[in-house]
């Protein structure tokens, strides 16, 4: 009988992999989610609340979740945690002000203990626009050279260009396959 | 607690430690002191045999030693008196039969001189015979050679002779050769005679007929002219009958003019006659001269032939000549090679007489040795003879004294035998003596055998010993490694022991950790009851505010929260959005699968602050929604009071 369920089980391909995408507001996190699954890029409105769906890439199934970014209600994130697979934790790179408080929610959130076996990606968004931050100057900014135990990896990503994403989820995908 | 423990373990394992060691070395004590024993009493045993071998070897050699010492010394003077006199009569015996011998040596040596002249004598007659069989070979070989030598040399005189003929035929045929030369060379002087002749024949014949043409040709002319002067004539006749008057005139004319015909007639006539006789003349001489052609030729032809006749001749006389020649040279050269023949012939006569002379001068001068050989022989033998009497006296002689020699031996031999009776005795003597000695010499060898078994048996008790140490070592190696591994357990216990106290260490803070849990659980739900009282009275817009502060601050100061006239309108903003999220969510969680549902759950029970058993109710109606059998789940009192409370 088991043989026989994980033969169906691989047939159908591995259990969905649960990936979080979080950020301070008006990062880009709904439009990443679209561009992932659809391709396409969408006009959005703040998400209060998240949006969940379902991305295939690479014969991986991802269950995404986009949770809202608002001061006030991020601290319902951490009802998200349990289960976890990758975090995608993105930055706008052109928002050099709140590029501290960014700072702070992320290690806030890598501080949980349900978190311990997630993988991180940084996305550097919205580097389309002029005068943005560089990867090296983000890198430096969110102070992820402190970051030891975790496998993790910076992009540079453009999620209305649709620039760098595939790079990212490429990786994500190799290192969730070699995790297993 | 756990450092007693430790040191607990500590003391506990240190004792068990140094009772085992205690142990082990109490045991291996007892087995060295085992193996010692048996090696001491073997050794005990080994020196008493020993010692009492000792004794034996001291009590036994005095006797014996002098025995042999005595007996040695009389042994040796019989023998030295024996020898002595063995050896003397010995050489005298052995002097005398050198005598003898030598001398018939010498009679053997003279015997076979005699048989060795004998020998050559008769070899000396067999030469003389050869010698004169030689010789008469010799002369019937030399009769032979002279016959053959006459035969060759008639050979030669026959050749000769022939030789003298050819070289005469040769003579003659040569002068036969030359004469017909000369007639050669002059036939060749009148053959050119001949061509001059002929010549001067043809040179005439050409003249003459030259001359002939010359005289047609005016015979010719002449003719021409009387024809033209008879037409003269005739016109004149004419002339005379027409002109009659004038015929006086002219027949004198006529008659003169006929005159003169005539006489060119004449003359012409003349003139032919000369010439045919000149021509007559000429003929005659032509045929004369053709006639001698004709001769000469005939002589010519004949001359040809004769000359060619003459060559036909030399040449066969050359032809013979060569054949003389070669003949000639063939014959000297046979009889250069008889000539040859005849010197190999007479030079071989000349080295077989050589040889038999100088054969039988050998032969002769063999005769002449081998005689003076005999001569020398028989003088030889005669000598011999006489030194054979000699000799035979001599031996006579000898042997008279030999006799008498004998019968001295014989004095001497019964001599001897009384003293090898003497000998005997003492032999017998000394034979118990022996005995003595080979008993004490048995006992000794006994007394050696049994120290010899001892030593054996020590080397064997010694292996042993080694065999036991090896094992020892073995032993003592397996000890160090159960010392080893004894270590290392008692290590890992002490790290056991360590472990378990810190896991009852653990339990205990754990055990205490539940209780204040307990307790802390037990504030909780009587701080909710309160609550919750409290919260019946207020208005709604207060739930929201609560629920923003979070929830260990609630927990802390429900006091706060409790206050009825809350600013509502302050987080207006807030309570939006935490609204709006809340029916997101609450949305979402109605319309979501089950698996996103279960997902949701947390977040809705932060959101509405739902007790843990209220959390756990939704989450046990959704696996029953999820399953397809089960029952449902039963809400408790307490919760089911709260839920209607609420």
């Amino acid at each position: 009988m088991g043989v026989l369920f994980s033969y169906f089980k691989s047939l159908i391909g591995a259990r969905e992999m649960r990936i979080l995408i979080l950020g301070l507001d008006g990062a880009g996190k709904t439009t990443i989610l679209y561009r992932l699954q659809v391709g396409e890029v969408v006009t959005t409105i703040p998400t209060i609340g998240f949006n969940v769906e379902q991305v295939t890439y690479k014969n991986l199934k991802f269950q995404v979740w986009d949770l809202g970014g608002q001061t006030s209600i991020r601290p319902y994130w951490r009802c998200y945690y349990s289960n976890t697979d990758a975090i995608i934790y993105v930055v706008d790179s052109a928002d050099k002000e709140r590029m501290g408080i960014s700072k702070d929610e992320l290690f806030h959130m890598l501080r949980e203990e349900e978190l311990q076996d997630a993988i991180l990606v940084v996305l550097a968004n919205k580097q389309d626009i002029p005068g943005c931050m560089s990867l090296k100057e983000v890198h430096q900014a969110l102070g992820l050279e402190a970051l030891k135990n975790r496998t993790f990896q910076i992009f540079k990503t453009s999620a209305t260009k649709g620039e760098g994403l595939d790079v990212a989820m490429e990786w994500l995908a190799n290192a969730l396959k070699n995790r297993k | 607690m756990f450092a007693s423990l430790k040191n607990k373990i500590r003391e506990e394992t240190g004792s068990d430690l140094s009772k085992l060691t205690a142990k082990i070395t109490s045991s291996t004590v007892q087995k060295i002191d085992n193996l010692r024993g048996r090696s001491h009493q073997g050794s005990t045993s080994s020196l008493n045999s020993i010692v009492s071998s000792d004794g034996l070897r001291e009590e036994g050699p005095i006797d014996p030693e002098e025995y042999r010492k005595r007996i040695v010394k009389l042994e040796a003077e019989f023998a030295r008196k024996l020898d002595t006199r063995d050896n003397d009569w010995k050489e005298i015996v052995k002097e005398k039969d050198k005598r003898l011998q030598s001398i018939e040596k010498e009679k053997d040596e003279a015997y076979r001189q005699i048989s060795n002249l004998k020998d050559s004598l008769k070899n000396a007659e067999e030469l003389k015979q050869k010698i004169l069989e030689h010789r008469e070979n010799s002369e019937q070989i030399e009769s032979l050679q002279n016959q053959e030598l006459a035969k060759i040399k008639q050979l030669v005189l026959q050749r000769d002779k022939e030789l003298l003929e050819k070289s005469a035929l040769l003579k003659e045929s040569n002068a036969q050769l030359e004469k017909l030369r000369s007639e050669v060379n002059r036939l060749r002087r009148q053959e050119e005679l001949l061509s001059d002749v002929q010549d001067d024949l043809e040179v005439l014949r050409h003249s003459s007929s030259r001359d002939l043409a010359h005289l047609a040709t005016e015979l010719a002319k002449c003719e021409q002219e009387r024809k033209h002067l008879a037409d003269l004539n005739s016109i004149f006749r004419d002339s005379i009958s027409s002109e009659n008057t004038l015929d006086e005139t002219v027949a004198s004319e006529k008659k003169l003019l006929e005159q003169r015909l005539e006489e060119a007639h004449l003359q012409l006539s003349d003139i032919k006659t000369s010439w045919s006789d000149k021509i007559a003349s000429l003929e005659t001489q032509v045929g004369r001269l053709s006639r001698q052609a004709a001769e000469e030729g005939a002589e010519r032809r004949r001359a040809v032939e004769d000359r060619e006749k003459l060559m036909e001749k030399i040449k066969q006389l050359e032809a013979e000549l060569e054949l003389s020649k070669i003949e000639l040279s063939n014959k000297d050269t046979k009889i250069k090679r008889l000539t040859q023949d005849i010197n190999e012939i007479s030079a071989e006569l000349k080295l077989l007489q050589q040889q038999n002379e100088e054969e039988i001068q050998f032969l002769r001068t063999e005769l002449d040795v081998s005689k003076t050989e005999i001569k020398v022989v028989k003088m030889n033998l005669e000598n011999v003879e006489g030194e054979l009497d000699k000799t035979e006296e001599e031996n006579s002689k000898l042997k008279t004294s030999v006799d008498s020699e004998h019968l001295t031996n014989n004095s001497l031999r019964q001599i001897i035998t009384k003293l090898e009776m003497e000998l005997g005795e003492e032999k017998a003597n000394s034979l118990n003596v022996q005995k003595t000695l080979s008993r004490v010499t048995a006992e000794k060898n006994t007394a050696l055998l049994r120290n010899a078994e001892i030593s054996q048996q020590m080397e064997m008790i010694k292996q042993k010993m080694r065999r036991q140490e090896s094992e020892m070592n073995d032993l003592i190696n397996k000890i160090g490694n159960l010392e080893d591994e004894n270590s290392k357990l008692k290590e890992s216990r002490i790290i056991e022991q360590k472990l378990n106290s810190s896991i009852t260490d653990l339990e205990d803070q754990v055990a205490e950790k539940n209780k204040t849990i307990k307790v802390l659980q037990l504030r909780l739900a009587d701080l909710k009851k309160t609550l919750q009282q409290e919260l019946r009275t207020p208005a709604n817009s207060n739930f929201q505010n609560d629920f923003i502060e979070s929830n260990s601050a609630a927990v802390l100061q429900p006091s706060q929260i409790s206050t009825k006239h809350f600013p509502s309108v302050v987080k207006r903003d807030e309570d939006d959005v935490n609204f709006k999220y809340l029916k997101h969510v609450v949305i979402k969680f109605l319309t979501s699968r089950e698996y996103e549902a279960q997902h949701l759950i947390k977040a809705i029970s932060t959101l509405l602050k739902f007790t843990p058993e209220e959390e756990k109710l939704i989450q046990d109606t959704l696996e029953w929604k999820k399953s397809w059998f089960g029952s449902k789940p039963k809400i408790s009192k307490v919760q089911k009071t709260v839920s209607f409370a609420s």
